[in-house]
């Protein structure tokens, strides 16, 4: 099985995972220019991720260790997130209520999004929770898990 | 009463930014100036100034990935707490139909300012908003009403009610409208984004997989 690891704090990594240190990245914000979707279909203005692009897309799962602002994610996994869209198409189409982006892969990663952050109550704790499960609904990975850290196996360490 | 707009825009202050046009059509509404500021394009201390000046801030934002964009989040994780009597109200325009896609973070923004000590006005949701930005003198419906809303805030000190209700429909695809949208899928990807496409000499390029490693 093919691993992506994406991390914001520890040295949670597994064994022949390609992992990337969100630290050591220099992600650049999107400008909302669509030059991804309509100038140069699937590549984005900015070079600085395509290293992540191929693991992310040839991936089987991708796990997460986000470290929460404000019972968010950090401004820096949202440049993430938001660097994502050329991995889907422009074409929409509709269900469940909703709008969906086509995808542009065959396939994307199940989910395992580990947090390190102390909610004070419920309520926070599910607008987070519902704001992961959405994004990767959208983002058509087939399983998502959101779970605190303390239920992370931690896998190996480096 | 002193209100200044935040425009969340990436673009910032300029003709193309739907949320800028947004911005200006509310504070074209209101009878006293109100600046319209941009998170992306201006010096944060002289926002965070700006702010501490203000007795109301409203924020206008486009939704990215469902929330807003990673730039006016870290802007707003660096929002000053209210000296005590300011209110804060938050639009989020998206370009899907459904009002649902900005629902999450709507909620989130109300907790965050009230935490800060604000009194928030409401976490507005407007969808339907993909073109403004392209062809905006289609949308002059919508930008008078937030002419409109705008002087409304400015009477009142409010959201209107009326207003965020309308803006917000549908909140939800119905089956009814589901089965229309995907009925319009051709005709609207051969009128939009393929039209784009092929003036841009990248129809044959459209589904690309460039990150795809062949095995």
């Amino acid at each position: 099985m093919k691993l992506i690891v994406i991390r914001e704090f520890g040295n949670y990594t597994t064994t022949d995972a390609l992992c990337f240190d969100m630290e050591k990245l220099n992600i650049k914000n999107c400008i909302g220019c669509w030059t991804c979707w309509w100038k140069s279909p699937g590549i984005c203005i900015h070079n600085d991720l395509e290293d992540f692009y191929r693991g992310y897309v040839g991936a089987d799962k991708a796990i997460f260790y986000a470290k929460l602002q404000e019972g968010f994610i950090s401004s820096k996994m949202k440049s993430l997130f938001d660097r994502m869209i050329p991995l889907f198409l422009p074409y929409t189409s509709f269900r469940d209520g909703g709008t969906f982006h086509a995808p542009r892969y065959p396939q994307y990663p199940n989910i395992e999004f580990y947090y390190d952050y102390d909610f004070k109550n419920e309520e926070d704790l599910k607008i987070f929770s519902d704001y992961i499960y959405k994004v990767f609904k959208q983002f058509y990975s087939p399983e998502i898990k959101v779970l605190h850290i303390s239920e992370s196996e931690k896998g190996e360490t480096e | 009463m002193k209100t200044i707009i935040l425009n969340g825009s990436p673009k910032g202050n300029v003709e193309n930014c739907g949320s800028y046009i947004l911005a200006r059509a509310f504070a074209n509404g209101m009878s006293t100036p109100c600046e319209v500021f941009s998170i992306a394009k201006e010096n944060r201390e002289s926002l965070m100034e700006a702010i501490r000046n203000a007795d109301n801030v409203i924020v206008i934002t486009p939704n990215y990935i469902h929330s807003i964009p990673a730039g006016t989040l870290d802007f707003l994780y660096a929002l000053p707490p209210s000296k005590g009597n300011q209110t804060i109200g938050f639009i989020i325009q998206a370009g899907y139909p459904e009002s649902s896609e900005s629902a999450i973070i709507c909620r989130y923004l109300e907790r965050f300012a009230k935490r800060l000590g604000y009194t928030v006005l409401g976490a507005i949701a407007k969808g339907e908003c993909a073109g403004l930005a392209i062809v905006p003198e289609r949308f002059k419906k919508l930008q008078n009403d937030f002419s409109e809303f705008g002087a409304l805030f400015e009477q009142t000190g409010r959201f209107d009610e009326s207003f965020i209700s309308k803006f917000a429909k549908p909140v939800c695809l119905t089956k009814f409208q589901t089965r229309m949208l995907n009925a319009s899928v051709p005709i609207s990807n051969y009128l939009g984004w393929n039209k784009i496409l092929k003036t841009n000499n990248c129809y044959e390029k459209r589904f690309d997989m460039p990150y795809l490693e062949k095995n």
